[in-house]
């Protein structure tokens, strides 16, 4: 194919995307016409909605304490993995317990046990959202960290230990940076799933947060706010992942697993 | 086995170690379990025993196994239903160009990005709670996993070999089934892989909130009668399934794909 | 007479039942040139790591300047065979990275500006700021030298450095390390399985056997450099001794890894 052929073809392959998203919101109004507002309220609905929750400071603070969780979750999932992964490094022995045990152990304990059991452990509080988010974001965190361990250059570990005898040094300057784009691979598949999954913390174990206003909202039965909510969680996670995390991806390089 | 002499003998004994270690491990986790099972209320920490019951109640009730069998039900159609849709507008993408950036750039990242709780609270709100929630709830979660691993799978296909096939076969029909689906077979079984791991989370989730029956509602109830004991038993028996079926199941099927690929 | 800079006594290594050196014993002296040369998977490189302390012998003594490897080991700058640039810096931070593992960070600037005039003298003045992909195979190592420079080490143990460069680059930068050594007179230990490389180099050739490894023969190589590998006739009478010594080795007697050794 020629360039131009396939310019002309990227062209058309975007016009046909933007038709075809215009197409499934007119199918959306279309549906929503027949249908009573408590179960699909038209994209018109929403989008007021939307509009008038983007500018109501209740909502706003809602917002920001759930991006608040969501960030210290991670930066405890991040610590507590990168320690679990890094320790077969430095105690070959602990390989086993931590890849064959703790990982799948943590990768496969459902959801929504860690959020029963906080819930009755620590009843409704911080602690509790910040235990089952990270609880839920750890397996992610420690395979991919893991992985960066695992595929460590002996090579470039043998020349820091030429060059220096003090293990703080090599780790600092060899081992970390090493595993930096690791640490970004975890970020990103992490960051998605806090939003997704996570979130679930706060229908139980808060009194605040988006995850408990998507709940009231389906309470009192009001879709429109239910689905306003999630149009902003995917505009936030799509906000986090492009501005933040593809950032760091293109300036320290991303390691997918 | 010649007998190791100097280091070589830590070297040979270096499984066993690990085997030790794992033993440790697990006895000292067993140890802290009991003594803090001692220290703590039935209902904050129940005892490796207690658990141990519950889990034995999966076998012997009729009703909790019955319950069983309906999450394991509700993951096996939804991950059907996802794959199966996934692998049609990955097909689409794949075979109309046209709709590559419709289908790759604004569904797939669309999914991806919904919340699965908000899944789960809509379409309670649209089907009730039933089982249709619980099914629709998991598959349309699962719907961008499946789609990214089988367009991962057709961006990788090997463009000569079906060439190949081509020449031969007039029909597609045959092409596919003698050529392609071979070659795609590792991108579904990975797919299917990761879907019915996460499958399993999500699913116990969609069932709390909008089941009326499965483990999940079982564990709802559990809470309510505040019932550790059977939200810990069932978390294990989900964690023993999942990873008996990943490890005797999927992984063995990949590990037995893979060497018949190498030898080709 | 002085003691020697480095002294290896019956030094022994084993691995599982493996015994890699049966009591190697040889002498280094302060400012010398010497090349280890051997059969390919003779121990050749587990003696530079001994002598660095990154190895421990079974038994036997190393010596450096009185002290043990691992006392003496600040004395040492290691280049390897592969160039082990890290992919997260630029050519002049890589350089910098030595120092920086032996020392701690200290002044950035000073650092750097040392490192621009190594980079300098290794003729990659310009490309500072590269980054290792950027860099063909004998620029890398050119960095990887300027790097073990950097840390001012009283020796250089290069590992087979130019093994894997091709065969003009490789005869370039055995030029250019005789000009560096005659300029800074560091004591250099240099391994390799060439003979040419080695009679090219070298004050002192010491010459290894086959597993398991002992000193086969030490050699002191008396024409004044630059040698002339084509012409000189103590070179070729050289070159012919230690085919005799080594002739066992299939790699240095293969005419195509080693087009030179075809008279």
């Amino acid at each position: 194919m020629s360039s131009a052929a396939t310019l002309r073809l990227a062209f058309t392959e975007n016009r046909i995307a933007n038709f075809g998203l215009i197409a499934i919101i007119a199918a959306w109004w279309l549906w929503s016409q027949n249908l009573p507002e408590f179960v699909l309220p038209g994209p018109v609905t929403v989008g007021r909605r939307m509009a008038e929750l983007a500018v109501d400071p209740t909502f706003l603070r809602h917002l920001a304490l759930s991006l608040a969780r969501i960030a210290v979750a991670l930066t405890v999932a991040m610590l507590l993995g990168a320690a679990l992964a890094l320790l077969p490094f430095y105690r070959p022995g602990s390989r086993y317990v931590v890849e064959r045990v703790n990982l799948p152990f943590f990768n496969s304990f459902p959801s929504i046990g860690w959020v029963l059991l906080a819930t009755i452990w620590f009843g409704v509080s911080e602690t509790t959202v910040i235990f089952i988010q990270v609880a839920i974001l750890l397996p992610f965190c420690l395979i991919n960290v893991a992985e960066g361990v695992r595929v460590l250059d002996a090579e470039a570990l043998e020349l820091g230990h030429s060059f220096t005898r003090r293990r703080t040094r090599v780790f600092f300057r060899i081992v970390m940076p090493s595993l930096v784009p690791f640490f970004v691979g975890a970020l990103r598949i992490s960051y998605g799933v806090a939003w997704k999954i996570a979130l679930l913390a706060e229908l139980f174990g808060a009194r605040d947060g988006v995850g408990y206003v998507m709940l009231q909202a389906q309470i009192a039965a009001d879709s429109t706010t239910v689905l306003a909510t999630c149009f902003f969680i995917v505009l936030l996670f799509v906000l986090g992942d492009r501005l933040v995390i593809q950032a760091l991806a293109t300036r320290f390089g991303e390691a997918r697993t | 086995m010649k007998r190791a002499v100097g280091r070589g003998a830590l070297a040979s004994q270096l499984p066993n170690r690990a085997l030790f270690w794992q033993c440790v491990f697990l006895l000292g986790f067993g140890l802290c379990w009991i003594l803090a099972a001692k220290n703590m209320p039935v209902y904050i920490i129940p005892g490796p025993r207690a658990v141990a019951l519950d889990i034995l109640q999966f076998v012997t009730t009729p009703a909790l196994r019955s319950s069983a069998l309906a999450s394991l039900f509700h993951v096996c159609i939804a991950v059907f239903l996802a794959f199966v849709l996934g692998g049609v507008l990955a097909s689409i993408a794949e075979r109309f160009p046209i709709f590559r950036a419709l289908i790759h750039h604004r569904i797939s990242p669309f999914f991806n990005a919904f919340s699965g709780i908000g899944w789960a609270l809509l379409a309670v709100l649209w089907f009730g709670v039933s089982q249709l929630t619980v099914v629709f709830t998991v598959a349309v979660v699962l719907l961008p996993f499946s789609l990214i691993n089988i367009r991962e799978g057709l961006a990788s296909l090997d463009r000569e070999t079906l060439e190949m096939a081509r020449s031969f076969s007039q029909r597609p029909l045959r092409t596919a089934r003698l050529v392609l689906v071979p070659l795609l077979l590792p991108f579904l079984i990975a797919a299917l892989r990761i879907s019915f791991g996460v499958g399993w989370k999500v699913a116990l989730t969609a069932e709390l909130l909008a089941g009326d029956r499965g483990l999940g509602y079982v564990m709802n109830i559990a809470m309510q009668e505040q019932d550790t004991t059977r939200v810990i038993a069932i978390s294990l028996i989900i964690v023993v399934f999942v990873r008996v079926v990943d490890k005797y199941g999927f992984e063995r099927i990949q590990r037995k794909l893979s060497t018949a690929f190498r030898s080709a | 007479m002085p003691e020697p800079y480095i002294v290896f006594e019956n030094v022994v290594v084993s691995h599982d039942e493996n015994v890699i050196l049966g009591g190697l014993s040889f002498s280094v002296d302060a400012g010398e040139f010497v090349c280890i040369l051997g059969p390919s998977g003779c121990g050749k490189s587990t003696t530079l790591r001994l002598m660095s302390g990154l190895l421990q012998p079974q038994s036997g003594t190393i010596l450096i300047d009185g002290r043990s490897p691992d006392a003496a080991y600040a004395d040492f700058a290691f280049v390897f065979q592969s160039p082990r640039l890290v992919a997260w810096r630029n050519a002049i931070r890589n350089v910098t990275l030595s120092t920086e593992l032996r020392n701690g960070s200290g002044d950035r600037s000073m650092n750097e500006k040392k490192a621009l005039e190594l980079l300098t003298l290794v003729g990659l003045a310009q490309d500072g700021h590269k980054r290792a992909n950027e860099l063909s195979g004998g620029e890398r190592q050119r960095v990887a030298i300027a790097r073990a420079l950097h840390v001012n080490p009283r020796t250089l143990l290069m590992d087979e450095p130019f093994s894997a460069l091709d065969v003009r680059t490789r005869e370039a930068m055995r030029r250019e390390i005789v000009s560096l050594w005659e300029q800074q007179r560091k004591t250099v230990v240099f391994v390799t399985h060439d003979i040419d490389e080695a009679i090219f180099l070298a004050d002192r050739i010491i010459v290894l056997s086959h597993k398991p490894t002992v000193v086969e023969e030490t050699i002191r190589v008396g024409p004044s450099r630059p040698r002339d590998m084509d012409h000189d006739a103590e070179v070729q009478a050289l070159r012919k001794r230690l085919y005799q010594i080594m002739r066992d080795d299939p790699e240095a007697a293969n005419p195509k890894a080693n087009p030179k050794a075809n008279p």
